[in-house]
């Protein structure tokens, strides 16, 4: 066991899964609805935190407009859902295909005619709000108004419950879902394909990598898997609007999570969304709706003041503690 | 014999008015040690960047192992077995040394995980990097960079191994060491070509030697008789051996 957890990323999987027990574990004795919904909310941006970081972690690509991917999950499953009766669970998959089908879009285009990282990240951040003005002007999807779930019935088929709990639960085991896909990919070759990608893309051209399609993996597993999570958004959300899941402020506060954690490592993007979320929820709460600007000013000083003094993410003080702790554990190589 | 494993004819390269490489050509035999030398600004580095792929030449044509080669990906031409190194090391400054190996030795994807770590292993002690497996590749000094920067390469199962001056920055006692690992992959069945400034490794190791001068390929041949010839002499001293000018002598004599 000890030898397991000597490995970064085993004892991060290790925290990770406690953390995620201990609130599943800690919900069962929650009574507020309020709580609870915090509590979903903090899941989803943690999973969602947890999916760009492969991509804009692990791949190193400046992946700034990320939320294109969730909104066009949610979108996906309001969209089939609502007009064509299909199921949730279903709408989650497709979610997670038309997601990645536009990663792959975006990685065509941007990689293939080797956009600069700096106007990719602009590239990515325009192409979210041409989505969201589409979506804003397309009478068929709602336009401004957008789409509303109606629940009447406890029903686990169709993703529908009267209470809020059941919600949390399958938010947890999608937040789970994402922990281990990022866990495998950094234990697999594409793990090392990324990595050399990352801290050299011509070295690791050199040896024999192909740095565009390893890109392009990255944002596909990435992308689709926030997919995903944005259909499974609607279902709980009830409600989606175009300024809401492409809102520029909700992508940002989603990248929060793992900039300020450490957008290589698990734990980072898990606490880090964990921690942040609620912070900010109770915020707003205490301030009121009419401090909304000021809330904004706080959060964005937070941000600002967070990735100066911790620019490689809260995780990097974890692993030096950790790399001491199991130092004389691993004399030799695995 | 068989046939050569690198053929390079009339290749050119330019850079807006300026000809770095100018309708060069040459052959590699397999199993052999080229040596590749001339003046700063000769078109050295160019070269390797024409045959690894990082440039394609505007002009000629490049073979290797027969096939045509010319303005391929250097990550396929990896594939097809030519590795380099870079004059400035590149290493993957976050990853251990021994990552850093791995991340070679899975070959683009050919090699297994489990595989290219028992290669990886294996190209480590080879290198004489064992001592270093664990640390982070940016933490290592110069002389280790180096080697790393060669085991890397030598960790994707190269036909032909292309070094760009190894041996820059180093202390004598590191010179003879990567003199004797330099011979050693070569004894391993690897055809080398190295660029290389310092004259006592490359008299040492070359089996035949290229010299360069402003892109064109002056001089090749066996090292003694090439470094003898007045063309090469002229490039790397000027004209003070050969002219009656001892007022400016001691301008070219000190870098001998």
């Amino acid at each position: 066991m000890n030898k397991f957890l000597s490995e970064w990323n085993n004892w991060q999987l290790v925290v990770a899964l406690g953390f995620v027990l201990l609130c599943a574990l800690g919900a069962s004795a929650v009574e507020s609805d309020y709580f609870i919904q915090v509590m979903v909310l903090a899941a989803i941006y943690a999973a969602v935190g947890t999916a760009w970081s492969i991509a804009g972690g692990l791949s190193g690509l400046l992946l700034l407009g990320y939320i294109s991917f969730f909104g066009l999950g949610a979108y996906v499953d309001g969209l089939l859902f609502t007009k064509m009766g299909l199921n949730p669970w279903l709408c989650i998959v497709l979610g997670f295909f038309s997601a990645a089908l536009l990663a792959w879009l975006i990685s065509l285009v941007t990689l293939r005619f080797g956009l600069g990282e700096d106007y990719f990240a602009m590239f990515t951040v325009a192409l979210s709000q041409v989505l969201k003005f589409v979506l804003l002007n397309w009478d068929y999807a709602g336009g401004a108004t957008g789409i509303y779930l109606t629940v009447i019935e406890d029903n686990f088929w169709t993703l529908s419950f009267v209470d809020r709990k059941p919600y949390l639960y399958i938010a947890l085991v999608m937040l789970v879902a994402v922990i281990l896909v990022n866990y495998s990919i950094q234990r697999s070759r594409l793990g090392y394909y990324l990595a050399a990608v990352r801290e050299n893309d011509q070295a690791a051209e050199a040896l024999g990598i192909n740095v565009r399609k390893v890109k392009t993996q990255a944002m596909i597993i990435s992308g689709g898997l926030a997919g995903s999570i944005g259909a499974f958004y609607t279902q709980f959300a009830t409600f989606i609007d175009p300024k809401q899941v492409f809102s520029l402020a909700t992508n940002f506060e989603m990248l929060l999570g793992p900039v300020l954690g450490g957008r290589l490592s698990i734990i980072g993007p898990v606490l880090g969304a964990s921690f942040l979320k609620p912070t900010q929820d109770f915020l707003r709460g205490w301030m009121g709706g009419d401090a909304d600007a000021l809330y904004l000013i706080l959060y964005g000083a937070v941000l600002a003041i967070g990735i100066l003094l911790l620019p490689k993410g809260a995780a990097h003080y974890v692993q030096i503690w950790h790399r001491k702790r199991y130092a004389t554990s691993t004399p030799e190589e695995k | 014999m068989s046939q050569p494993l690198l053929e390079v004819r009339n290749v050119v390269k330019r850079f807006g008015g300026l000809t770095a490489v100018d309708h060069v050509s040459f052959e590699v035999m397999p199993g052999r040690i080229i040596g590749v030398i001339g003046p700063n600004g000769s078109g050295k580095t160019t070269l390797f960047a024409n045959v690894s792929g990082f440039q394609t030449p505007e002009e000629g044509e490049i073979r290797f192992d027969g096939r045509v080669i010319t303005g391929m990906r250097p990550s396929v031409l990896c594939e097809l077995g030519i590795a380099r190194t870079f004059q400035i090391v590149q290493p993957f400054a976050g990853l251990s040394v021994f990552d850093n190996v791995v991340a070679g030795a899975l070959r683009g994807g050919r090699t297994g995980l489990a595989e290219a770590k028992r290669k990886a292993a294996e190209v480590i002690d080879l290198c004489g990097l064992r001592p270093v497996s664990n640390q982070l590749a940016g933490a290592l000094p110069i002389a280790g960079r180096k080697r790393l920067e060669v085991a890397r390469a030598l960790a994707t199962a190269p036909k032909l191994l292309l070094l760009d001056e190894v041996m820059a920055g180093l202390r004598p006692t590191e010179v003879d060491d990567a003199i004797a690992l330099v011979r050693k992959i070569r004894d391993g069945g690897v055809t080398v070509i190295l660029v290389e400034h310092l004259m006592r490794a490359v008299m040492a190791l070359s089996e035949e030697l290229l010299v360069l001068q402003q892109g064109k390929l002056i001089a090749r041949g066996d090292p003694q008789t090439v470094c003898n010839q007045p063309e090469v002499i002229r490039a790397y001293f000027g004209e003070a051996r050969t002219s009656a000018a001892p007022a400016n002598a001691q301008d070219h004599t000190t870098h001998a």
